[in-house]
């Protein structure tokens, strides 16, 4: 294969951008990265704005008002929406550890436990094939299994287990969480296996030269190295638990407030056309996100997510 | 040891059962939620004959293409240029960012700048473009770590001798990374094929699938959208198998590559590197 040799139409153009290398940079850089740049931030930082504005009809009319946060947060307006505010941090946080303690576990497992094996690898990409499903239809399947006449209470009622259908199966906080877990699983367990898979080998057996059981080792080498990881997964959960609006309607429930989170105030103040409010939920929500990503790298520093 | 192989056996069933679940119930000929007593396609010869539902299917799987096509080009591009470029850290943080932040946001942010500002009706352009945006992440990802394989001595030999950079990579680039690319592709074309948080807000005239089971299931649960749940499952699955597939393709294809140019030196050296990153207890020899 003689790689001097031209041939086909692209030889022209590849002898031009030889001789303009920064062009072709350009050209392969730029349409991804202004797509992103104008798809997702100029939006998303309009949000901002938007939530200062106030709404005729159908259309945002630029101005300067924070009612919209006032309306949100219940400063002389009922304060409903705050209690669900709060009762969804409250779910948030509680889902992130149950989520971090069973995560970590399974990281654990795939990362150390199995080093070396040849089962480790497939068995991560298992925990990944849920993602690639439809999470709404992943949502509905728990609701079938949950539900009065549901898998499980119809196989306890089967055998003999239980007389009368449980009914806080369904239409929960509990549902809500085995719903949540299932989605977000996956997201706990990718960062902290890869911070995982980084620890080198020599330190885990130096450890064990030096005396240390292996609940030493887990406590004193590896939870503090994948610290960074950790959190990196607690800040997807955290931040997917905020912005979650089908778990809440299809598993949660309307009597212990559970069926409507903030991400379905967002909803409903968009089918109201409240822009501005739906922008200022959604504001709280973006820059709790950004607080956190923030907050991590000024721990971590942007290089580590070049390592991670 | 076995309490936690049970432990992680129970979690791996955890996360499997809802998807698989879905497939049982399309084949249950009472239509009601319950372990199979039979077996019917009794359920997707309604889907089959409901309009509505196979005009979503027609859409959605456009709609998959159409993203497949655009995303994997862009990340493809990206990649290359991500290489090239010193400000890699500010590169990657803008490409995966979108993956932390709620999609239901970014898809009312979007409509809202597509609507209100640009006058645009929605469309199946404004849903293609969050499809886009939620699928060029993972795209980036895939590609940018198959190419992590590719042996820059390699490249630079063909370099040396006169190809040109297209050339260079056209020949022994993209025969490598070929794989990764394709994988991407189908990655692409799955994540599009379920997206529906992005969609919620941006969807133009009719449904695609997730956005058709929404509205029925605010309504009612019906048993043929067990089996549209269980084909778009079906489908997934598959093309996520033939895509993990390709990636292990990634590894050996390089391997092959190397193992044909390189001289025995460099293979030691190899050899060696690998001997080094065993199991915790056994070290090095």
């Amino acid at each position: 294969m003689d790689a001097t040799k031209t041939s086909g139409p692209f030889d022209r153009l590849a002898e031009y951008f030889a001789d303009h290398p920064r062009h072709l940079f350009y050209l392969q850089i730029l349409p991804p990265l202004l797509f992103v740049v104008f798809f997702v931030f100029v939006p998303l930082a309009s949000i901002f704005a938007w939530s200062f504005w106030s709404v005729q009809g159908n259309r945002l009319i630029p101005g300067f008002s924070t009612n919209a946060y006032a309306e949100f947060l219940g400063v002389g307006y009922p304060t409903w929406r705050a209690e669900i505010f709060l009762k969804t941090l409250r779910i948030a946080v509680s889902q992130t550890l149950i989520a971090l303690v069973v995560g970590f576990a399974i990281a654990y497992f795939v990362g150390i436990k199995l080093r070396g094996s040849k089962y480790a690898l497939p068995l991560l990409l298992l925990f990944a094939v849920p993602f690639l499903t439809s999470y709404l239809l992943r949502t509905l399947s728990w609701h079938v299994v949950l539900q009065t006449q549901g898998i499980i209470n119809s196989a306890l009622m089967a055998l003999g287990l239980i007389k009368v259908p449980i009914t806080w199966l369904i239409f929960s906080e509990f549902a809500v969480h085995i719903g949540l877990l299932s989605t977000y699983l996956p997201f706990m367990i990718f960062p902290i296996w890869l911070a995982m898979s980084r620890i080198d080998s020599n330190v885990l057996a130096a450890s064990a030269d030096l005396g240390g059981t292996p609940k030493d080792t887990l406590f004193r080498v590896v939870i503090p190295l994948t610290l960074p990881g950790m959190l990196i997964g607690s800040i997807f959960v955290f931040v997917g638990v905020l912005g979650d609006s089908v778990v809440p309607q299809i598993l949660g429930g309307p009597t212990d407030g559970s069926g409507t989170l903030i991400a379905n105030l967002i909803d409903k103040a968009v089918s109201g056309q409240q822009y501005p409010l739906a922008a200022a939920i959604a504001s709280i929500i973006l820059l709790t996100a950004i607080g956190l990503i923030l907050g991590w790298e000024r721990v971590f520093g942007l290089k580590k997510i070049g390592e991670i | 040891m076995t309490l936690w192989k049970i432990l992680v056996a129970f979690f791996v069933l955890y996360i499997l059962m809802p998807p698989l679940l879905l497939v049982s119930i399309s084949f249950e000929p009472s239509g009601f939620v319950r372990p199979l007593t039979g077996f019917t396609f009794h359920w997707y010869d309604v889907m089959l004959r409901t309009r509505g539902l196979m005009d979503a299917l027609f859409k959605s799987i456009i709609l998959a293409v159409l993203t497949m096509v655009i995303t994997t080009f862009l990340a493809l591009n990206a990649a290359l240029g991500y290489r090239k470029t010193r400000f890699k850290t500010i590169v990657i943080a803008i490409m995966i960012l979108p993956i932390f932040l709620p999609g239901l946001i970014q898809g009312f942010s979007l409509s809202i700048v597509l609507g209100q500002f640009l006058g645009m009706q929605r469309s199946i352009w404004t849903e293609l473009a969050g499809h886009v945006l939620w699928a060029l992440p993972f795209a980036f990802l895939v590609i940018l770590t198959s190419m992590s394989v590719v042996r820059r001595e390699t490249v630079l030999a063909a370099l040396d001798l006169g190809a040109n950079e297209w050339r260079a990579f056209k020949d022994i680039e993209y025969p490598i990374i070929k794989p990764g690319i394709t994988s991407a592709a189908i990655f692409s074309f799955v994540l599009s094929f379920n997206e529906f948080s992005r969609t919620y807000y941006l969807q133009g005239i009719g449904p695609t699938i997730p956005t058709y089971v929404w509205n029925k299931i605010t309504v009612a649960i019906t048993p043929e959208i067990f089996a549209l749940s269980a084909l778009t499952v079906i489908i997934s699955l598959s093309l996520i198998a033939v895509a993990t597939v390709y990636l292990t393709m990634v590894g050996r294809v390089a391997e092959e590559v190397t193992k044909q140019e390189t001289p025995k030196g460099l293979r030691i050296l190899r050899r060696r590197e690998k001997a080094s990153t065993g199991s915790a207890l056994v070290g090095n020899q």
